[in-house]
């Protein structure tokens, strides 16, 4: 009897061990198992996770009689299962679905090159950009890098898939900047204002960009400043260029002042790099600004930016139908810009606008001539914008701007109100998993009565995690140079439609894109029977009798390829453009391709980090083939420059001393010292012709930094 | 009347208790194996174990120790692409942290480590977010000793010209030692990790 019960009391704790345990399997959506789910007990301290087969097993004991399950992994959708350990000792399954959000950081990339620390996506981090060797660093001359652009030596500006340097707007934190350059000096390209270290994201658009922006025929280049500085510190900079400084003071995590001060002076620069111009004010001026950030305590960003830079320069320009020898040009330009911006989230949106205001004046004397050239812009704008769901977006604005521009010297004085007013919509969503869209429309109004509808849509279809197809199609116009509407204000909008293919593969670190598009120019600026053509000319007003008559067109593919990983410390980047295009406009004699278009653009940029030390080298080399120009004697710019190679050498090796880090940098632009043509100018009877080279064939730019109390201590202890 | 209901108190008490104490016992029995384990399969336990807890209790250690297995988990498997969804996963966990611990920051300091031994491309973002996060758990608790351990690791493994270098790491790695020889952990379910691998870089 005592066996019997024996026997029977261990079967029924058998029966009850096998009944104490429930096994699952978890599969997703196309039966695959899952491993390393998480399946939770809900309620109680029992989790388990999936073996590789996606198996899992739930004890019983202890379990009430409706038992919620919690299934969660990596990618997918949380799921709930329930069950009663009472019923049926089945296997439970359970399918999860993919996460849809796994795509929600899709970047489309037609048209598009994007730098960003907050987008995990993006191909470039903004250091990345901020190190492309360049003299100085400055953000122009390293998104002129990328494929989609040609190098016009001598003037300033990205000229991009065809367009010239004005169908490209700069866009600080939404705002455009009237002058992102110092003042033009013929034959010398100038930089750009601002310093790279002002932005902690840059978009480049090489075409098809978003609805949110307008007045740029070609591209946009959409810089984001930085937020709250990250720490306070002084820093110097002694170069062959000039003296600068910067204190920075950040009060907690909320505030912060920075203050920049510089002054330029290229006197020795150009004692140790031969000059191929003749300069009666060697380049100089002096400038500063003052960068204030302060996050409020629910969460709004206030930024304010304001500069103010002086700049002088006088230099000998060739100028053919007047007197080669001595013509006789100086610069005397001041700007004004400031910029404020408040970002805020109210509950579900998110509000940001700002305001901007410029004042540039530039005094030209040529010869006897004096010219005084003016203009003002004040710019406002708002966008509201919302997520609906956790995947579409939805923004809205709008944004006004009022502009006035003068010419003046002592025959005639010419003048301009421009006023434009503009809104837009645009919405992110997703069609399914694979389809990101973005679909925008913008209205713009002048005041002069004309105005625009501008549809603009990019879509991206995502073949897999690493490779996508893209596309982009937009409607662009823009208002014409203030030179012909001073002639002429009845002028319309400038158009052009641009169509863009892409396929991107993004993997590990490693970037390969091929893109082509077709750029529709129509009602482009055209002068009355035009039957001399100029390719230089300083303070040229244009006849009257303009009309929006020209047309144009710009095709091409660009091919790139970027490697962050296969060479340790070693990053590179391969581009490649070709270009074809052709217009009539302005006092073009026919249609013909112009004469900052080259066929072939070639960009390698290689950057190398010697292991174990803190130097840094770069190297760049750039191939432009040549470009049209006029000779009178020939067909109408059908003869080429030769082909333009550079190559830019950096360096910079920095340490602490203390807690104060100290940077030596060096460039060498144009290496090789090739003897480039940036392009030739004819006389009108093809008689005589003038050779436009660069400023000097070798230039070495160096110098040093010295920050303070750089270093973060933790502990007591320098890092 | 009066002893029923004293009893059925005394009763509820002694569960309630009880429950606390097992989730207590259970919390710190798989804090110290999750320190341990190192195999992907042993890691997707733990965190299953510490879901289940948060679930039970909304207690922050049991999110503390969920993102800590998934930065363990990151080191445990072998793609890339792996790797980066476990960060993830484990960035969204120290979102909901309290962000003023210093256990959190420094958890989030580590974070910040392991994403760079997967992409060091991305210094620019995650160098400063480590200092950042290890110089304010320091300041907070300047007896932390995981705060010295991650600075000793960082310093280690830094090139001698910045001011690195293994003898610079070791020094602080030995404070470490000695933080750790006379921590007061916070409360019973307090982190543990760094004491094993300080003894294995400055020997016992």
């Amino acid at each position: 009897m005592k066996t019997l019960t024996l026997s029977l009391m261990l079967l029924w704790s058998g029966f009850a061990a096998i009944a104490q345990q429930r096994p699952g399997l978890v599969k997703d959506e196309k039966g695959q198992p899952v491993h390393g789910a998480t399946v939770i007990v809900f309620g109680t301290l029992q989790g388990a996770s999936t073996d590789s087969a996606g198996r899992f097993v739930i004890h019983l004991a202890g379990l009430k009689d409706t038992v919620l399950l919690k299934i969660s992994a990596i990618g997918y959708e949380d799921a709930k299962a329930t069950f009663s350990p009472k019923q049926s000792a089945d296997t439970l399954l359970i399918t999860l679905k993919q996460k849809k959000n796994v795509l929600a950081d899709v970047v489309i990339s037609a048209g598009s090159f994007e730098a960003s620390d907050e987008k995990k996506a993006t191909t470039f981090k903004p250091f990345d950009l901020a190190t492309v060797p360049a003299s100085p660093p400055d953000e122009f001359k390293a998104v002129n890098e990328l494929p989609g652009t040609t190098k016009v030596g001598e003037t300033e500006g990205l000229f991009v898939r065809g367009g010239d340097a004005t169908e490209t707007k700069a866009i600080i934190d939404g705002l455009i900047v009237q002058d992102p350059f110092f003042g033009s000096v013929p034959g010398v390209a100038q930089n750009s204002r601002f310093s790279t270290l002002l932005f902690k994201g840059t978009s480049f658009s090489t075409g098809g960009y978003s609805a949110q922006y307008g007045d740029a025929l070609s591209s946009v280049l959409v810089l984001n400043t930085q937020d709250v500085a990250q720490a306070s510190s002084q820093s110097i900079t002694l170069s062959t260029a000039g003296i600068s400084g910067n204190i920075t003071q950040r009060w907690d995590d909320n505030t912060s002042l920075a203050l920049n001060a510089r002054y330029t002076n290229l006197q020795p620069s150009f004692a140790i790099n031969k000059q191929n111009y003749s300069y009666f004010i060697i380049p100089q001026g002096e400038g500063g600004n003052i960068i204030f950030r302060h996050k409020a305590k629910k969460g709004g960003l206030f930024k304010f930016y304001g500069s103010y830079d002086r700049n002088q320069v006088g230099l000998s320009v060739p100028y053919l139908s007047v007197n080669p020898l001595d013509n006789r040009y100086s610069l005397n330009g001041r700007t004004l810009y400031t910029n404020a911006t408040y970002k805020v989230s109210l509950g579900k949106w998110a509000l940001n606008s700002g305001v901007s205001y410029s004042h540039n004046i530039d005094q030209i004397t040529f010869d006897s001539s004096q010219v005084q050239k003016a203009d003002e812009r004040l710019q406002a704008r708002i966008v509201a914008s919302r997520y609906i769901g956790t995947r579409s977006k939805l923004s809205f604005g709008a944004e006004g701007e009022d502009a006035h521009f003068s010419n003046s010297d002592s025959l005639a004085r010419y003048a301009l109100t421009e006023r434009l007013l503009a809104a837009f919509a645009e919405s992110e969503f997703y069609l399914g998993n694979r389809i990101a869209v973005r679909a925008g429309v913008r209205g713009e109004s002048a005041n002069y009565g004309h105005g625009n509808i501008a549809p603009r849509a990019s879509v991206a279809y995502v073949v897999n995690p690493y490779s996508q197809f893209s596309a982009a199609y937009g409607d662009f116009y823009q208002l014409p140079a203030e030179t012909y509407l001073y002639t002429n204000p009845q002028l319309s909008f400038e158009e052009a439609t641009h169509y863009i293919v892409d396929y991107q593969y993004k993997k590990n670190n490693r970037t390969f894109r091929i893109e082509g598009y077709y750029k529709h120019y129509n009602n482009l600026v055209k002068e009355p029977d035009t039957t001399s053509f100029t390719a230089f000319s300083i303070d040229r007003i244009p006849p009257v009798g303009t009309q929006n008559s020209g047309y144009g067109y710009a095709d091409g593919f660009d091919l790139f390829w970027y490697d962050k990983r296969s060479i340790p410390n070693l990053d590179y980047w391969v581009s490649y453009s070709y270009l074809d295009t052709r217009r009539l406009f302005q006092n073009y004699l026919t249609e013909a391709t112009p004469t900052f278009a080259a066929k072939h653009n070639v960009s390698v940029v290689v950057k190398y980090n010697i292991p174990t030390t803190s130097v840094n080298l770069g190297l760049s080399y750039n191939y432009t083939s040549g470009r049209p120009y006029y000779d009178p004697q020939h067909a109408f710019l059908s003869d080429r420059t030769p082909p333009v190679n550079n190559i830019v050498f950096s360096g910079n090796y920095s340490w602490f001393v203390k807690n104060n880090l100290i940077a030596l940098f060096f460039y060498c632009d144009n290496l090789a010292g090739i003897h480039n043509i940036y392009n030739y100018y004819y006389s009108a009877d093809g008689n005589h012709h003038y050779t436009l080279t660069p400023p000097a064939y070798r230039s070495i730019y160096a110098g040093i930094n010295i920050t303070l109390a750089k270093r973060r201590t933790i502990m007591g202890i320098n890092f | 009347m009066k002893t029923t209901i004293l009893s059925f108190t005394f009763q509820l008490v002694t569960i309630v208790a009880k429950a606390q104490d097992n989730y207590q016992t259970e919390m710190r029995k798989n804090i110290d194996q999750l320190d341990t384990i190192n195999n992907v399969n042993s890691i997707n336990g733990s965190i299953s174990f510490f879901t289940a807890a948060y679930g039970v209790k909304n207690d922050w250690h049991a999110l503390y120790e969920e993102c800590f297995a998934y930065i363990k988990l990151s080191k445990a498997v072998k793609s890339d692409e792996d790797k980066k969804a476990a960060l993830q996963t484990a960035a969204d966990l120290l979102d909901k942290l309290p962000q003023q611990n210093d256990e959190a920051l420094v958890l989030k300091a580590f974070y910040a480590m392991n994403y760079l031994a997967v992409d060091h491309t991305e210094w620019q973002t995650y160098l400063p977010m480590l200092q950042e996060a290890l110089q304010k758990a320091g300041t907070l608790n300047p007896d932390n000793p995981r705060v010295y351990f991650l600075s000793g690791i960082m310093k280690y493994n830094m090139p001698a010209a910045m001011g690195g270098g293994h003898d610079e790491g070791l020094t602080i790695l030995k404070t470490a030692k000695e933080k750790f020889s006379t921590y007061q952990p916070a409360d019973g379910l307090a982190p543990g990790w760094g004491r094993r691998e300080v003894l294995q870089y400055t020997g016992k």
